[in-house]
């Protein structure tokens, strides 16, 4: 019952479309050939991504708005952070340095 | 086929710029505020995390004991220079020389014992674990120098230096 009537309403469509825009006529066999073109799609191999075309959607993605921002910020914290440690470690030997040299001045010579 | 690359080189390009630029905008931060260059206890406080209250005690033996520091490096020196001339001179005796020697030798140790006793005086005002942390740090600091020559040179020692 429910194909009855989606078929009346199908028909509807049509004629209404047809009526609303004139189509030119259609080559022969049209339908087959869209049909053929579409199988042929379907079986054609899918074709790997070539070396630069993978680096080309990588580097795309890189300069996603967000993910370069994101990935600047981590390096400026890794940065930071090695800066942090390092820096750290320098002020703190010079200042054990200070303070040998003014209690045991002779155990550094 | 070239853009890629170029847009790879450029965002390393940036990123080596932002860990470096990172890393040298806090390295300078912390020499600015973290160290105080004209503080001799600064390694203290940044090292044992002591507070303000400690490290007044500290400086108080500190200034203490800097007096009797500076005398016992002028007698250092004035024996080592002595040690010197008698070394240069043309007529130096076995005998004297090595009197020089022991005087040099008993006024270092002199200054190590005094020294030792002010780093056992220091770990005491401080919190008894950084006090032990300081004296084991500073007896290593202080006495480990001469043990490791002492240990090149030992018969136990396989370094061809040692006496074999």
């Amino acid at each position: 019952m429910n194909d009855d009537t989606q078929e009346m309403d199908d028909e509807r469509l049509r004629s209404l479309l047809l009526e609303a825009r004139p189509a030119s006529q259609l080559p022969p066999r049209f339908q087959e050939s869209v049909w053929r073109r579409i199988e042929k799609e379907d079986a054609a191999p899918i074709m790997q991504p070539a070396p630069f075309g993978r680096l080309q959607r990588w580097t795309e993605r890189l300069l996603l708005p967000r993910f370069a921002l994101a990935s600047l910020t981590l390096l400026l914290a890794a940065g930071g952070l090695t800066g942090f440690i390092s820096s750290a470690d320098m002020v703190k030997q010079q200042a054990q340095e200070r303070y040998l040299s003014a209690v045991a001045p002779n155990t550094l010579h | 086929m070239r853009r890629p690359l170029l847009i790879l080189a450029v965002m390393l390009l940036a990123g080596a710029a932002a860990f470096f630029g990172g890393q040298r905008l806090v390295a300078y931060w912390c020499a600015k505020h973290m160290a105080r260059p004209t503080d001799d206890l600064d390694w203290l406080r940044l090292e044992f995390r002591l507070n303000d209250a400690e490290l007044a005690r500290v400086r108080q033996l500190h200034d203490g004991y800097l007096p009797i520091c500076r005398e016992f490096c002028e007698r250092i020196d004035t024996r080592k220079r002595e040690l010197q001339a008698l070394l240069v001179s043309p007529t130096n005796a076995t005998a004297t020389v090595e009197q020089k020697l022991i005087e040099v030798g008993t006024v270092r140790a002199q200054c190590q014992a005094t020294m030792l006793q002010h780093f056992r005086e220091v770990s005491q005002v401080m919190p008894p674990e950084q006090g032990r942390r300081y004296l084991a740090e500073m007896q290593r600091l202080t006495l480990g120098f001469h043990e490791q020559i002492e240990r090149t040179m030992s018969p136990a020692a396989t370094d061809p230096h040692g006496h074999r």
